[in-house]
């Protein structure tokens, strides 16, 4: 299941939740107009995305809804307060109440499609729409968490003059190669370009580059799961979700 | 031959994981799943080589030793370097190599085979020069590793089986089988 980039819709990444931001949103409602109208902007493009593809019929029609659903849900007093983490993840919040909000308003429609009754239950997580929303949330968390850790290898520390080296091992061995089918950097040519003095250097910046990878996807989870096993079990949901979807795509 | 292309690339990664399905994205969810060792049987040849020029000083010095070991190491290697024993190749080449050397050599592979995942192209790397390290020792092997002959022997055994060790190498296995 290969999509355009989400540039496509202005943004190319997923905001990261912020559990605490939401709350002072929600106390700022009528109050602090810039915050909320961030929080509207980070919003609207992965809820675009979840729109359109559970909606295709509307997809003229989806900036619209979009500012209908900003204006009638996050605008209106104590309606983020209902995001509570206590009670579910954010994202699963987040597209239940879109869906419902659009689910609501073709309702009221004249002469609404009867299929409409059909939507009132929770589709699925095989939905076409709710699978391509996870897999943009996976591809949000994913992204996010490369980008913070290329900064973080770019930004050398005095102990680590080459910290850059590590993200361009990761690069060439890994990430291209997995991300684009890319062929392997040869050895040889990786350790004269990088400077690597044993295989058991290259080897330690292998790993280390693991490490640092893990320790950003924790991070970025950890802005929207409370607590250690809640990271872990958004990390294994995230990863049987994927493979579950890899099998499907399996020619 | 050098694939510039590849190290000169304008790599986007948000891009590329926007681009990528689900299988893409599971790999490198599970990076230890997907890329278990560092390094392919492709690269051993080129690690072979890595090795044998790698400096002394680089892997020895990370060996975990304490107080007075670390100075006599220390002192070991500035010694070494006077003789121009610089690299792995010049002591397991050399026609006398320092039984102290080669005691400190055994113990860093012989921990890098504790480390690395067995059969990965680390390890056989690391195994290789762990024998290499005691063999070279010749009659003074003993006073380095509690091996026995046999077991050295089938050491050799496996590592003339090895189709990316190097002529030099197996000339030199060989050599020390013989002796």
């Amino acid at each position: 299941m290969k999509h355009s980039h989400p540039k496509d819709l202005e943004n190319p990444l997923w905001p990261q939740t912020d559990w605490s931001g939401l709350g002072r949103a929600s106390e700022a409602v009528g109050k602090d107009a810039d915050r909320l109208n961030h929080l509207i902007l980070l919003y609207r493009v992965p809820l675009k995305v979840y729109l359109v593809s559970t909606f295709p019929g509307l997809s003229n029609q989806a900036e619209e809804f979009l500012q209908d659903f900003a204006q009638d849900k996050i605008l209106r007093e104590g309606w983020l307060g209902k995001a509570d983490r206590k009670r579910g993840r954010l994202r699963d919040f987040l597209k239940t109440s879109l869906r419902n909000f659009v689910n609501d308003r073709l309702r009221r429609e004249a002469n609404p499609p009867a299929s409409l009754d059909e939507m009132e239950f929770d589709p699925p997580e095989e939905c076409p729409g709710v699978a391509l929303f996870d897999l943009n949330w996976a591809r949000t968390i994913l992204a996010e968490t490369l980008a913070r850790m290329e900064k973080d290898c770019k930004t050398p520390g005095k102990e680590q003059p080459n910290r850059d080296h590590i993200w361009e091992i990761f690069r060439l061995r890994i990430l291209q190669p997995i991300l684009e089918d890319a062929p392997l950097a040869p050895y040889e040519e990786l350790i004269v370009r990088l400077g690597i003095a044993s295989p058991f250097a290259a080897q330690n910046m292998l790993a280390t580059a693991k490490r640092i990878f893990t320790r950003h996807l924790n991070g970025v989870i950890a802005e929207y799961e409370k607590g250690e096993n809640a990271v872990k079990a958004e990390i294994e949901e995230i990863k049987r979700f994927l493979s579950r979807l890899s099998k499907k795509e399996k020619p | 031959m050098f694939h510039t292309e590849s190290f000169m690339t304008d790599f986007d990664s948000s891009e590329a994981v926007f681009r990528s399905d689900a299988r893409q994205l599971s790999k490198i969810m599970d990076l230890d799943e997907a890329t278990p060792g560092a390094w392919s049987e492709q690269d051993l040849p080129a690690m072979l080589r890595h090795q044998l020029s790698a400096p002394l000083e680089f892997d020895l010095s990370s060996l975990e030793v304490k107080g007075a070991e670390v100075r006599a190491r220390d002192k070991t290697l500035t010694a070494a370097a006077k003789e121009r024993i610089k690299s792995f190749g010049d002591l397991l080449f050399h026609p006398e190599p320092p039984l102290v050397l080669l005691k400190l050599s055994k113990e860093f592979f012989k921990k890098r085979t504790q480390d690395c995942k067995k059969d990965s192209s680390e390890w056989k790397i690391a195994y290789l020069f762990y024998l290499l390290s005691i063999l070279v020792a010749g009659t003074r092997a003993p006073k380095i590793s509690a091996l026995t002959h046999g077991d050295l022997l089938k050491g050799v055994k496996w590592a003339l089986g090895q189709k990316w060790v190097n002529e030099r190498t197996r000339a030199l296995l060989a050599k020390a089988r013989e002796s």
